[in-house]
C-alpha cells in the first residue's frame, strides 16, 4: 500500500509537495481554510507548514506548531492515534526565540538544522525539516528521502505495535537489530536500558492514543540524537583512538573485526534523519577486542591487525568528544582540556556530554552545568 | 574446574560505576574515566561470546586526589592512591569464575616530599599451592615457588609476606577501602547522603553486604577445619559465590 502524506500549507501546492515526496506516495495537501481530513489517523505523516498567516475569522496567528496542538487536541476528542507530525519549512531560524527542550533556560538562538532534537518536543513535534531549494537536486532528493524515512518509520511501527501498544521484542524488531551478530544480544540489553515507549498490555485492544508514534518519538526525541543506545561518528572515533575520516577505512576491512564493526552502522528507521549513528553494543564490541588486542602489541599494531588496514592513531590522550555551547557535538579533546555537564533535560540514559573547559567557562549558564567537584579540578570560577 | 571468585558481571558493574559517579571530590576526572571503561568492558564481555577474559584497569592506574586527612585532623603529608587490577576470568553459565588475579593499591606523597608511602594488593587464587598461568588461561609447569601455598584471597603489604587472608576480594571493595582510607570522615559523609548520585551506591552497599558475608562465610568454612590456620591455606573446594 502506497505511503500516505497529509501536507498543511497555505503556500504549496500538490505539485510542489509531489517533488519532495517517496514516488507513489499518496499525497493530500490541505490549505488552512480547507477542510479537514475525515481521520488524520489514516495517514502514515502528517506535514505542517510553519508561516500559516493569520486566519481572518479569528484574528489570530496560526502557524505549524498550533496546528499539531489543535491535531492533538483531536485526537484527544476523537481517541484516535495520530501519525508523526513534522514541521516542514522555508525558514531554519524561525525558532530562534523558542527555549528548547534541553539547556539552560535560553533563546534556542539559530537555525534547527541539526539541533531537531531540542526543539521537536517543545513544539510538541516529532520532527522538523527544512523546504528544499528546488534548485538544488541533492537537497530535494536528502528531503524526499527523510520525509519517506519518516512515513516508512511509523508504518512499521504501527505493523509491528498492533493494536495492543508497544512491547520490547517489538523495539528490537523496529530498529532492525541483527541477532546474527556478537554483539546483538549486549543491543537488547541496551535497548531496555534506553528506556523505549513499553506499553503493551497482552490482549489489550486499542491502542493508547499515541502508541507507534511514541516509538518515533522515542526514537527521534531520545535514543538517536543522544549518545547511549547509538554513538555518532566522532563518539566512534574517540572510542577506538582513530581519526573520523578513517572510519569507513576501517569498517571495509576484509576481517571478522572490521566486518562485526561494519555492521554496526544503523540503518534502521530514522537513519537518514540525522548524521550517521552506530550501535553502541558494536563499538563496544569493537573496542573491547581493541583493548585486549593492544595489551600484547600497544594500540596502532593492534587496530592494525584486527582491522587489516593501516590507518594512523588519533594522537589524543584520554580523549572525549566535545560538544559547542548548543550541546551539539562538535569534535575530539584531550580530557584534561574537557569537563562533563548535566544540561537540564539531557536525557537520563543517555551519556552525559562533554565542553572543552574554555567553552564551559565563557558563560555562567554553562558554568553552572558543571559538577563543583569538577569545577574545582578544572579551575573553573 | 578452576576455583575461584564466582562473580556476576551485573553487580560489579554497577558497583564500580557508582563509585565512579559518586567520587568527585576523591578521584581524578582521568581516574572516574578508567572506572567507567572498566565497568563498560565488563558488560561488553558479559553480553559476547567470550568464554575467557582478563578484567583490568588497563595499562594506567586510577589515582585518587591528595588527601591530608588520613590521620585525622590534617597535617599530614599530601597522599594519594594509584589503583589498578587484573582478573582472569573463565564464563560459567550464567556468571564468571576469577580465578587468578590481583587488585592493587599503591601510595604515594606528592609536592616537595614526592614519593612512594607503600602500597598492598590483594590477590585472588584457587587457594592451595600455588599455580602459575600463562597468558591464555593453561597452567604452566610448576616452579620452585609452586610449595607455597596461599588462602583464596589474601592480602599483601609490600612484600611477599605476610600473606593475611582478606574479606575484601573485588575492585570494587578494595577500591572504596582505599577511599575510606584517605577520607575517613568525608567519604562517610559522602556515601550517607543524600543526591542522585549517592543513590547509586545503595545498591553498591547492599551488595558490597552480601560479598563480604560470603568472602567471611567461606573463610570460616575453612577454618572450622581441625588445623584452621593451615586450612584457610586449602584449595577451595567449591567457588566463592559473590553473587
Amino acid at each position: 500500500m502506497p505511503l500516505r502524506i497529509c501536507l498543511i500549507d497555505d503556500k504549496w501546492t500538490k505539485a510542489q509537495t509531489d517533488v519532495v515526496c517517496p514516488e507513489g506516495a499518496e499525497i493530500d495537501v490541505r490549505g488552512i481554510d480547507d477542510e479537514t481530513p475525515e481521520d488524520f489517523s489514516n495517514f502514515d505523516l502528517v506535514l505542517l507548514d510553519q508561516n500559516l498567516g493569520i486566519a481572518p475569522a479569528l484574528k489570530t496567528v496560526f502557524d505549524g506548531s498550533g496546528v499539531a496542538s489543535q491535531l492533538r487536541a483531536l485526537a484527544r476528542r476523537d481517541k484516535i492515534s495520530l501519525p508523526p507530525l513534522a514541521i516542514l519549512t522555508s525558514e531554519p531560524n524561525l525558532f530562534e526565540f523558542e527555549v528548547p527542550a534541553v539547556g539552560p533556560e535560553r533563546p534556542f538562538g539559530g537555525s534547527f538544522i541539526g539541533r531537531e532534537a531540542h526543539l521537536a518536543p517543545t513544539l510538541d513535534v516529532e520532527w522538523l525539516l527544512l523546504k528544499p531549494d528546488f534548485d538544488d537536486e541533492a537537497a530535494v532528493e536528502l528531503t524526499r528521502q527523510r520525509i519517506g524515512d519518516l512515513a516508512a518509520s511509523y508504518r512499521s511501527a504501527v505493523a509491528l505495535a498492533g493494536a495492543d501498544g508497544v512491547s520490547m521484542d517489538e523495539s528490537s524488531r523496529f530498529l532492525g537489530l541483527d541477532a546474527a551478530q556478537p554483539w546483538a544480544a549486549a543491543a537488547v540489553n541496551s535497548i531496555a536500558a534506553s528506556l523505549p515507549p513499553i506499553s503493551q498490555e497482552p490482549g489489550e485492544s486499542g491502542s493508547p492514543p499515541r502508541a507507534p508514534a511514541s516509538l518515533i518519538r522515542w526514537l527521534l526525541h531520545r535514543a538517536l540524537p543522544y549518545p547511549g543506545l547509538f554513538l555518532s561518528d566522532l563518539q566512534l572515533s574517540s572510542r577506538l583512538g582513530v581519526a573520523v575520516r578513517d572510519l569507513d577505512k576501517l569498517a571495509a576491512g576484509a576481517t571478522p573485526w572490521a566486518s562485526a564493526l561494519s555492521a554496526g552502522r544503523y540503518a534502521g528507521p530514522g537513519s537518514t534523519l540525522m548524521a550517521r549513528r552506530w550501535w553502541t553494543s558494536a563499538v563496544d564490541y569493537a573496542a573491547l577486542e581493541l583493548f585486549e588486542a593492544a595489551e600484547d602489541v600497544g594500540p596502532t599494531e593492534a587496530l592494525q591487525k584486527l582491522a587489516g588496514v593501516e590507518v594512523a592513531p588519533l594522537g589524543i590522550d584520554s580523549p572525549v568528544v566535545v560538544s559547542d555551547e548548543s550541546f551539539v557535538e562538535i569534535d575530539i579533546a584531550p580530557l584534561e582540556q574537557a569537563v562533563q555537564v548535566r544540561p537540564p533535560g539531557w536525557p537520563i540514559e543517555a551519556m552525559l556530554p562533554w565542553l572543552a573547559v574554555k567553552t564551559a567557562d565563557g558563560h555562567p549558564w554553562l558554568r553552572y552545568l558543571v559538577d563543583p567537584a569538577d569545577a574545582r579540578e578544572v579551575g573553573l570560577a | 574446574m578452576k576455583q575461584g571468585i564466582k562473580f556476576r558481571a551485573a553487580p560489579l558493574c554497577a558497583s564500580l560505576a557508582a563509585i565512579a559517579n559518586s567520587s568527585g571530590h576523591f578521584i581524578t576526572r582521568e581516574g572516574r574515566e578508567l572506572l567507567h571503561g572498566a565497568a563498560n568492558r565488563l558488560t561488553a564481555t558479559d553480553s559476547s561470546p567470550k568464554q575467557v577474559f582478563v578484567w583490568s584497569t588497563g595499562g594506567q592506574p586510577v589515582k585518587s586526589l591528595p588527601s591530608r586527612v588520613y590521620k585525622g585532623a590534617g597535617g599530614a603529608d599530601e597522599l594519594e592512591a594509584h589503583f589498578w587490577f587484573r582478573w582472569r576470568c573463565e564464563r560459567l553459565d550464567d556468571c564468571w569464575i576469577a580465578y587468578e588475579g590481583s587488585v592493587n593499591v599503591e601510595l604515594h606523597t606528592t609536592g616537595d616530599a614526592a614519593g612512594r608511602y607503600g602500597g598492598y594488593h590483594v590477590d585472588i587464587c584457587e587457594g592451595g599451592l600455588h599455580v602459575e598461568y600463562d597468558s591464555d588461561g593453561v597452567e604452566k609447569e610448576k616452579q620452585a615457588e609452586a610449595g607455597v601455598r596461599h588462602c583464596f584471597a589474601h592480602s599483601h603489604i609490600d612484600k611477599a609476606m605476610p600473606r593475611l587472608p582478606s574479606v575484601l576480594v573485588t575492585p570494587p571493595d578494595v577500591l572504596e577501602f582505599a577511599l575510606t582510607e584517605l577520607w575517613p570522615t568525608e567519604w562517610k559523609r559522602k556515601i550517607a547522603g543524600s543526591t542522585g548520585r549517592t543513590n547509586q551506591l545503595k545498591p553498591h552497599h547492599l551488595a558490597q553486604r552480601r560479598r563480604i558475608h560470603r568472602v567471611l562465610s567461606s573463610l570460616a568454612l575453612q577454618a572450622s577445619n581441625p588445623y584452621p590456620i593451615t586450612a584457610l591455606h586449602d584449595r577451595l573446594k567449591s567457588p566463592v559465590e559473590l553473587a
